[in-house]
Parts: structure tokens; C-alpha cells; sequence
């Protein structure tokens, strides 16, 4: 058997096209952070507030943590210890919402000094979380890509610096 | 599936059976003969498949290893000049290349072109400013006092109640300042012994993204019989610094390293893990031209000592020595050969 030209191309479009469908439905859909309903018995403490947007601090299963909460859908909870000096950064996207939360463990304040495809060092003060821990959660715009931060104590000094590019 | 793609694969289906033809033809029953040689012939197939393998791992491998760094910048192609260490409390901001006209190079008075500052912010609004100028006839003022850099240049320090000011010219290169508040002399002096000089395509890299990506520059091979086998970078990022580094193993420009000292101190290191690996590496500061090895039964080795690109603050040099390591440690002495007191 022997394929003229067209029947090169329709072999060659019989191949791809299928994968490519396959690839297709088979690409995430865009990144949602907000996976947990929010429950009206929670009592939760507002520790900032954005446009349609709370970090709040809460008691769950008996421990602080800390989440972000847009309407009645929340990040899930998240808490952990920290010692003076320890910092942790994650980025919280979904609901049309692209956050860098930055919490750092300091007894005394802290502010966080921002760079990003359009900021440069914009610093953002931070709100205790509990007795060591200070964080904030700094709303990134769309299109807005974060490089990296300056932790800064109470004096405006560097503490520590921390990169948020992909490794 | 959707419906759709169902139908249009059909169609597609459809059409390629529609254009396809068929023919008969006669193929001739192979014999014995023509299947052993067919057998042979894939057999030779393979052979000559993996023979290439073999070669194409082996050149890989070759080339790995023995590849030549492309040869690196000479100074009158940096003219930037960037930090590889800075005070506690301090962290880069920005970085301004071929500022506007008029803006002056602090401690060069009238040098006003081709000028690019790295600044870089610490407490209480401080800010250090390191700059330089595409000027390499320019000369310093007069500072309130004159210290000589561990590259053997002398820079001009004027200190008033607020600021300090650390200017030079780097010989080959271009007018250096740096400018800074809230810091003490010795780390005014420590920074300018860290400055390391790059070319505007190796700035355009290191201040991207806010100086957060991490880097490795300048592959550079040190001179002396285990030069080749030794390839220092420049590794980190303007954010947390730059070290010469070698195999996880890395010196910093600035503060109490061995150029940081005052005078010529040379000292040696092994950067290997092994006992087995003789090579030895030699530092010096920027005046150091060479080192003298006398090992342990008496005989002495003279090894050159060559400067890193961008960095004349540090000389080095590379020996193989002819014996496992542990014997080697305490019974080496390293001295320098030239150097400014």
C-alpha cells in the first residue's frame, strides 16, 4: 500500500490531532488557593482587610492559624512555628486574586519592602499574627509578577532578604 | 470526546480512505540468502548506531571537562562596578545605568558622563551609592585622608558628619566611587574592596529582576600547572552577594578574607574532598604577582598568580602537589612573591 500527498497529510493530521485534544483537555484549569467554605459558626479575627478581601487569624482543631478569605471561600488554614529571625513566604492565587502572604517570626514589628515587575521596594507594614509572629499579605495586581523581598525591622534595616522567582 | 471532534475525525477518516490507493504488487518470497543478509545488514546497522553512541557520550564527556572558559572581559569592558558584599542591614534597591547629564560621580568633580549608580538601602532611609564613570582619565579630589585598596590602587576618603566618600580610578578600568551613609570608614573601604567590575550585558543580567535571580559569571581558569583543572565563577546574586566560588567552596572580596587584610598575606586551600586530589589553590591580594610553595622536604615551587575578571582585589593561583593531602597539612608553606607591604 502506498499513500499519495493527501494521504501523507490526512495520516499526519489523524496522528496529531488526537493528541492534541488529549492535551488539550488535559491542561489544569487556572489555580484556585480558595478550596473551603467558609462556616458562619467560625469566629475569626480580621487582621487585614483589602478591597473584597480579610487575612484572618483563627482557632481550628485547638491551634492559631491564618487564612485569607474572599466572600464564603477561604484559603485553607495554615499556622506553624516560628522563632524569631524564620520567615515563610507562599503565593495565594484564585477568585480573580494573586496574593504574596510573607510571615516572619520577630517580637517586635516588622515591614516587608516589596519588588516586583511593577514595584520597587514598596514596603508594606506588617500586622502581629500572634506573640512572635508578624505577617502580611501584600495583593499582587494582574500581571504582576513578584521577584523577591526585604524583611525589615522596626529601624528600616534589611533583616533578611528572600527571592520568590521559580527555582 | 465531543460530538464535534467525533464528526470531524470521522470526515478526516472518510477522506484519507477516499485518497488513499492501493496497489498490488509482487513481492518476492525472500530465501534464506536474502533474510541472512538482511540479518546482517541491521546487524551492521546497530553497530555503527551504538559505535556513534559511544563517540557522541565520549565527545560529550571530553568536552565537559576539559572546555575552555570563553575568555573573559578585559577591564576596560566593565564598566560597571557592582557590590559583592555590603554592610549588615543593607540590601540592593535599584540600579540607574547612564544617569542624566549633569548628575556627577561624588568625589570626581565635573565627571558627569557616562555615569551608572547600584544603590543599595539599609536603616533609617541610609543608602549606599556605589557609581562609576565611563572616565579613565579622570582623577579623584583629595580626600581627608588616602588608604590604598587590596588591589594596590590608591583611593581618596573624605568623611564628613554624615556621609563617607571612597573614590579611585581602577588602573585599565574607570572612575569608582563609593558613597554611602550610616556606615563606618572601614566599611566604606571593605565595600570598595569588594567591587567587582562586569560588562553593561553582564549588568543588564545581574540587575534584572531586582537583583533576585542567581547567578553564576565569568568561568575563569587561575594560573599555574592545575590552572585547567580548576574553574572559579562568580556566584550569587546582587541581592545576597557575589563569592568566588569552586566547587561548593567560595571566598568573599570584601570584609576579613585574605584580600581584606592589610599587606600581602597569601594562604592556601585544598578544594577538593578527596585525599587523593593535590590540587591547591593560592590567595594573595591584588598586588601579590606570585607564590612560593616550599613543601614539606625543602624544595620550593614558584606559581604565578593572576587576577579573576572584574576583581583585582584577589590574586590566585593553582598547583598540583605530588602527595595525598593529609600528609601535605601543616607541611606546606605558602609565602607571597611581591605584594605592597
Amino acid at each position: 500500500m502506498t499513500l499519495n500527498r493527501n494521504g501523507w497529510l490526512g495520516a499526519v493530521v489523524l496522528t496529531v490531532a488526537p493528541l492534541a485534544a488529549i492535551w488539550v483537555l488535559s491542561r489544569p484549569g487556572p489555580r484556585n488557593d480558595f478550596t473551603e467554605r467558609v462556616v458562619a459558626s467560625e469566629h475569626a479575627t480580621t487582621l487585614q482587610a483589602g478591597s473584597d478581601w480579610t487575612l484572618e487569624r483563627l482557632q481550628h482543631d485547638g491551634y492559631e492559624c491564618i487564612r485569607i478569605r474572599i466572600g464564603e471561600r477561604a484559603t485553607s488554614c495554615t499556622g506553624g512555628p516560628f522563632s524569631a529571625g524564620s520567615g515563610q513566604s507562599n503565593e495565594v492565587r484564585g477568585l480573580a486574586h494573586h496574593f504574596a502572604l510573607i510571615m516572619f517570626g520577630s517580637t517586635t514589628p516588622a515591614a516587608v519592602a516589596m519588588f516586583s515587575s511593577r514595584s520597587t521596594g514598596v514596603e508594606h507594614a506588617m500586622v502581629l499574627a500572634s506573640t512572635d509572629v508578624y505577617i502580611t499579605a501584600v495583593e499582587l495586581q494582574p500581571g504582576d509578577e513578584p521577584w523577591g523581598y526585604h524583611m525589615l525591622d522596626s529601624k528600616g534595616a534589611v533583616v533578611s532578604n528572600q527571592s520568590l522567582l521559580p527555582p | 470526546m465531543s460530538v464535534d471532534l467525533e464528526d470531524r475525525l470521522r470526515t478526516m477518516y472518510t477522506a484519507v480512505a477516499e485518497t488513499t490507493e492501493v496497489r498490488d504488487e509482487l513481492v518476492p518470497i525472500a530465501d534464506g540468502l536474502v533474510v541472512a543478509h538482511r540479518s546482517i545488514g541491521r546487524r551492521r546497522v546497530v553497530a555503527l548506531i551504538a559505535v556513534a553512541a559511544v563517540l557522541i557520550v565520549g565527545l560529550v564527556v571530553v568536552v565537559t571537562h576539559h572546555r575552555t572558559p570563553t575568555p573573559a572581559a578585559p577591564m576596560k569592558d566593565r564598566p560597571f562596578a557592582v557590590a559583592t558584599w555590603v554592610p549588615e542591614g543593607f540590601a540592593f534597591k535599584d540600579a540607574t545605568p547612564d544617569v542624566q547629564p549633569n548628575t556627577e560621580l561624588r568625589g570626581f568633580p565635573g565627571v558627569s558622563v557616562g555615569v551608572s549608580f547600584a544603590e543599595y538601602g539599609g536603616a533609617s532611609s541610609h543608602r549606599i551609592v556605589v557609581g562609576t564613570a565611563r572616565s579613565a582619565a579622570a582623577s579623584p579630589t583629595p580626600g581627608t585622608r588616602s588608604v590604598t585598596l587590596t588591589s594596590g590602587v590608591v583611593a581618596q576618603v573624605t568623611r564628613d558628619t554624615e556621609f563617607v566618600t571612597v573614590a579611585w580610578v581602577q588602573p585599565g578600568g574607570y572612575a569608582t566611587s563609593i558613597y554611602a551613609q550610616g556606615i563606618t570608614d572601614d566599611d566604606a573601604i571593605g565595600l570598595a574592596n569588594s567591587t567587582w567590575w562586569v560588562t553593561p550585558s553582564m549588568w543588564r543580567q545581574l540587575t534584572a529582576k531586582a537583583g533576585f535571580p542567581q547567578l553564576q559569571l565569568d568561568a575563569w581558569h587561575p594560573p599555574g600547572d592545575a590552572g585547567s583543572s580548576i574553574t572559579f565563577h562568580m556566584s550569587g546574586s546582587v541581592q545576597e552577594g557575589f563569592r568566588l566560588t569552586i566547587d561548593g567552596f567560595g571566598i568573599s572580596l570584601g570584609g576579613s578574607t585574605p584580600s581584606g587584610r592589610t599587606g600581602p598575606v597569601c594562604t592556601s586551600h585544598w578544594p577538593g574532598r578527596s585525599d587523593t586530589d593535590q590540587r591547591m589553590l593560592l590567595f594573595g591580594n591584588g598586588t601579590v604577582t606570585g607564590f612560593r610553595v616550599t613543601l614539606y622536604d625543602g624544595t620550593t615551587r614558584d606559581v604565578e598568580a593572576g587576577m579573576p575578571p572584574g576583581a583585582p582585589a584577589v590574586h590566585i593561583g593553582g598547583t598540583v602537589i605530588d602527595a595525598p593531602r593529609s600528609y601535605l597539612n601543616g607541611n606546606v608553606k605558602v609565602e607571597c612573591i611581591g605584594g605592597r607591604p
